[in-house]
Order: C-alpha cells, then sequence, then structure tokens
C-alpha cells in the first residue's frame, strides 16, 4: 500500500513539484524509488532520518497532457 | 481524490500505468446506464460495479445471472461505491458521460462501442442478443475504457467462443455515420 499512496500523492502534484516520504521496513525502501522511476519521476535523494527510517525525495515528472 | 478505504479497495487499478487514481476517481464518479437483460449485461454490470462505478438499471427484470430482483442488493453487497441509482424501479437521474458513450451488444458474440451517442439507426442494425460471460466482461473493459478516454474512436469486438479469442471487426453504423 506504501507505493499506491505515494504515486496517488505524485498524481496530485504538479511536475517539479517535490514529494517527502519517510519511509520504514526494507520493503518499500526498495519497491518505492523502484516503481517512482519507473513510472517517469525522479528520486532525487534517499537519506537517514534516524529510528530506522528513511527520506526519500522525489519530484513529480508528468508526461505532457496528462 | 479517493479516501483511504478507497485507496485500499482499488489499489490494484490505481497501480495501473492506463487507470491510476485519476482514472479511478473517473469511474466512480461515471454513473452507467444499464439497457435490457441477459448473462452478458448483467456480468458486465458486475464487473462495472467492482469498478466502483454506481449503475442505473433500465429494462426488464434480470433472471439470468443473479436471482430476479435481487440485482440491486447484489450489486450493493458487491462494492458500496456502486450503491448509487442502482434497481430497474429506481428513480433517478444520474449524470451521464459527457460525450454520452456507450457499449452495445450487438449479437451473442459481437459489441460495438461509441464515444458519441450512436443514433437509433446505427444500433438498429442488428438486433441486440444475448451473449454469455466472456461478451459481458469484454463489454465492461470496453465501457471502462471508454470513461478513462482510452477508446476515442467507435469499435467493435468480434467474439470467437471456439477459438476462445477476439478481434476488432468495424462497427456497424447507418448509412449517415457510416
Amino acid at each position: 500500500m506504501t507505493w499506491v499512496k505515494v504515486k496517488l500523492a505524485l498524481e496530485e502534484l504538479p511536475s517539479g513539484d517535490r514529494l517527502e516520504v519517510l519511509l520504514s521496513g526494507e520493503e518499500p525502501l526498495r519497491n518505492v524509488p523502484k516503481n517512482a522511476a519507473e513510472e517517469g519521476h525522479r528520486v532525487l535523494s534517499t537519506t537517514e532520518a534516524g529510528g530506522g527510517k528513511f527520506k526519500l525525495v522525489i519530484e513529480a515528472v508528468h508526461p505532457r497532457g496528462a | 481524490m479517493l479516501t483511504d478505504e478507497q485507496a485500499r479497495r482499488y489499489s490494484r487499478h490505481v497501480l495501473l500505468r492506463e487507470v491510476g487514481g485519476r482514472g479511478q476517481a473517473r469511474l466512480l464518479e461515471a454513473a452507467v446506464r444499464v439497457r435490457g437483460g441477459g448473462t452478458a449485461l448483467e456480468v458486465a454490470a458486475a464487473y462495472l460495479a467492482a469498478g466502483g462505478s454506481p449503475l442505473a438499471w433500465e429494462g426488464p427484470e434480470h433472471t439470468a445471472f443473479f436471482l430476479a430482483g435481487e440485482v440491486a442488493a447484489a450489486i450493493a453487497d458487491l462494492n458500496p461505491d456502486a450503491r448509487g441509482p442502482v434497481g430497474p424501479e429506481a428513480d433517478v437521474d444520474p449524470p451521464r458521460l459527457e460525450s454520452d458513450a456507450g457499449v452495445v451488444l450487438l449479437g451473442p458474440e459481437r459489441l460495438a462501442w461509441f464515444p458519441a451517442p450512436a443514433c437509433e439507426d446505427c444500433v438498429a442494425l442488428q438486433a441486440p442478443g444475448r451473449g454469455g460471460p466472456q461478451l459481458g466482461a469484454l463489454a465492461a473493459l470496453a465501457m471502462q475504457r471508454l470513461v478513462l478516454g482510452l477508446e476515442t474512436e467507435a469499435g467493435a469486438l468480434e467474439l470467437d467462443l471456439a477459438q476462445g479469442k477476439d478481434r476488432r471487426v468495424a462497427p456497424a453504423r447507418c448509412p449517415r455515420h457510416a
């Protein structure tokens, strides 16, 4: 469900806007950046945020007309 | 914007590139009028309801797939988002698709879709028939593709039940619209 929620949030952002996501757990940390990149968004950084969490910054990229 | 519950319910649709959250929101807003009866139509209705589209029945009692008189209850149980204006006796005027798009079952093995309304003559070119569940599933998919804007031209599908295949064919139109 983590990627579903991130995908829905990215759809609401105009191209160029950034989304910060706090992730915990190995699976979301592996899948969310991979899926975001596959959908054409730009994964800008992944940094440790403490407490076993990671902060992921994604720039929304939407094809023209979408 | 989908609610958290809808995001969970339609997560598999959201993951599809052709649908996503916005596409799912369109499916939830697209009230679909269902005219007629028979297995194919009721299977199509079940798929459309599962996809979240509210249904408005216009037509006779349905006996083929669900028990007569229980269609509305069955669909409401299937998905509360499709509960809307269901039931053949429902006194409703659901919002129509902007383009008034439609899918017409043209026989037991053929269906056609129209992004713009088909006139009476177009539809009357072939007598509506009673297809099976396979045709119903394809009809629901064609309707959802119209709602999502993935079909912008009129088209038709012919189902080869013996081979288990379908193929696109030219839609039947009246001379005025051919």
